[in-house]
């Protein structure tokens, strides 16, 4: 099972990104400053941003979806409770989950833009899926609720999922980590021995590195753990 | 057409005489043909089915019903062929400067802001259309019936909460009406043929009009 960027071409105006990488089962993340091209990447990947040359293939993936960086795009169902049942979920299970209890007759629309972000998580994760795509997921939420998105992450209920992320401080283990750079999408290779060559890595990773510690994955436990190990 | 304050102006004339006659709106078709190639930004060929449809539509209904329905459609459609080129080549600030220019740092500043807001809101719509279509395509769209209720609902929430937000920040900077600001313009050598064209054709329909009655 993989998802196949083969020697595309991303284009608006002037503008160009360069693509070219096969995304395998497994955590991806892909990260570049703001403006890199980013949402465009996940678009395309998605299906939904036409290529200015190259091709997307995919196999084995039959089931796969984006999650768009405003989730007030995905809204179907007028009420909460409608907007569950649109994504075929249980009601009290999934606002259970999303911290949303009692409000399943509240308005969607009229969630704030934290609260909406994290029902429409927990019902995108809350599906099975062949292949996920998240574009910028912890926009939005706070701290407490960028670990349980890292958690349903680290669940494993999807084969494949390529996050798109500037986030510095909340991130979830990854298997492979993918960078922007001057106009390409660059393969920094697996975790943990992609962590030396990241260059857009959080502050606490490049800091434990610095300090001659190997964390074993990215997350902030990790760089802890690394740390501790060296230092016991 | 670069000067913003002649583009507006040309609009205006234009789109007047092309609605006034047929005779105005074969004047204005030529111009368009002649002068605004190369900027006729067209739309593509779903926005076009779309709001040439409808005038095509409404055409044959008053066609249909004892009146001039094929005048009005052409008409109707040189009218929205100037309309793309106005917009399609308006820059950011383009109607702020006019207003400025036009009414003053009070009044200018105040149409000038609400207009660019406007705009700027048109031009976000169109992009949030295409990522909502998207969305829903990706979470199982029911048909294009079905999608536009939930469409149009997401679509203004968001342009009320956008609003708000612009509100906030407005106010948050110590908006209270009017403001200084100093417009620009620039101007290309066709400017002042395209824009005494569209005068010409003004002139044209309105002595046409004269020898009419």
């Amino acid at each position: 099972m993989y998802l196949k960027a083969d020697r595309l071409t991303l284009s608006h105006g002037e503008w160009n990104l360069r693509a070219d990488g096969v995304f395998g089962q497994g955590v991806h993340l892909v990260t570049g400053p703001v403006g890199s091209g980013k949402t465009t990447l996940a678009s395309a990947l998605a299906g939904i941003f036409e290529p200015a040359s190259g091709r997307i293939n995919r196999d084995g993936i039959l089931h796969l979806t984006l999650s768009m960086q405003f989730p007030e795009y995905h809204v179907t169902g007028f009420l909460v409770k409608d907007e569950i049942r649109s994504w075929h979920l249980p009601v009290a299970e999934t606002l259970r989950q999303a911290g949303l209890d009692g409000r399943q007759n509240a308005k969607t629309l009229t969630l704030s833009r934290g609260e909406l972000k994290r029902l429409h998580l927990t019902c995108l994760l809350g599906n099975l899926w062949d292949a996920v795509i998240l574009d910028e997921p912890f926009a939005g939420l706070d701290c407490r609720e960028k670990k349980r998105v890292c958690a349903a992450i680290e669940e494993g209920n999807h084969p494949l999922i390529i996050i798109f992320t500037h986030e510095q401080a909340v991130l979830p283990a990854a298997d492979v980590i993918w960078e922007i750079e001057e106009g390409a999408l660059v393969c920094r290779g697996k975790v943990p021995e992609a962590i030396p060559a990241w260059k857009g890595a959080p502050r606490y990773l490049t800091r434990a590195t610095e300090e001659g510690a190997q964390p074993k994955n990215i997350r902030l436990q990790d760089a802890t753990e690394a740390l501790c190990r060296m230092h016991a | 057409m670069q000067d913003a304050r002649l583009r507006i102006g040309a609009t205006l004339l234009l789109s007047c005489a092309a609605f006034s006659s047929v005779f105005g709106a074969v004047l204005v078709a030529l111009w368009w043909g002649i002068i605004g190639r190369g900027e006729r930004n067209l739309p593509g060929r779903h926005a076009a089915a779309v709001i040439f449809g409808a005038i095509i539509l409404v055409a044959g209904f008053t066609e249909a019903f004892g009146g001039d329905g094929i005048s009005y459609g052409f008409r109707m459609t040189v009218v929205t062929l100037i309309a793309f080129w106005a917009f399609g080549h308006g820059r950011e600030g383009d109607l702020m400067n006019t207003a400025v220019w036009a009414f003053g740092d009070r009044i200018g500043f105040d149409l000038g802001l609400t207009a660019e807001m406007a705009v700027s809101s048109l031009r976000r719509i169109e992009k949030d259309i295409r990522d909502i279509k998207n969305a829903l395509k990706l979470k199982g769209s029911r048909g294009p019936v079905h999608d536009l209720i939930p469409l149009g609902f997401a679509l203004t929430i968001i342009q009320i909460h956008r609003a708000r937000e612009q509100g906030i920040i407005l106010a948050t900077r110590g908006y209270r009406g009017g403001g200084t600001y100093l417009p620009t313009f620039r101007r290309s050598k066709t400017d002042n043929v395209a824009f005494f064209g569209s005068i010409l054709i003004i002139v044209a329909v309105f002595v046409s009009f004269v020898g009419y009655l």
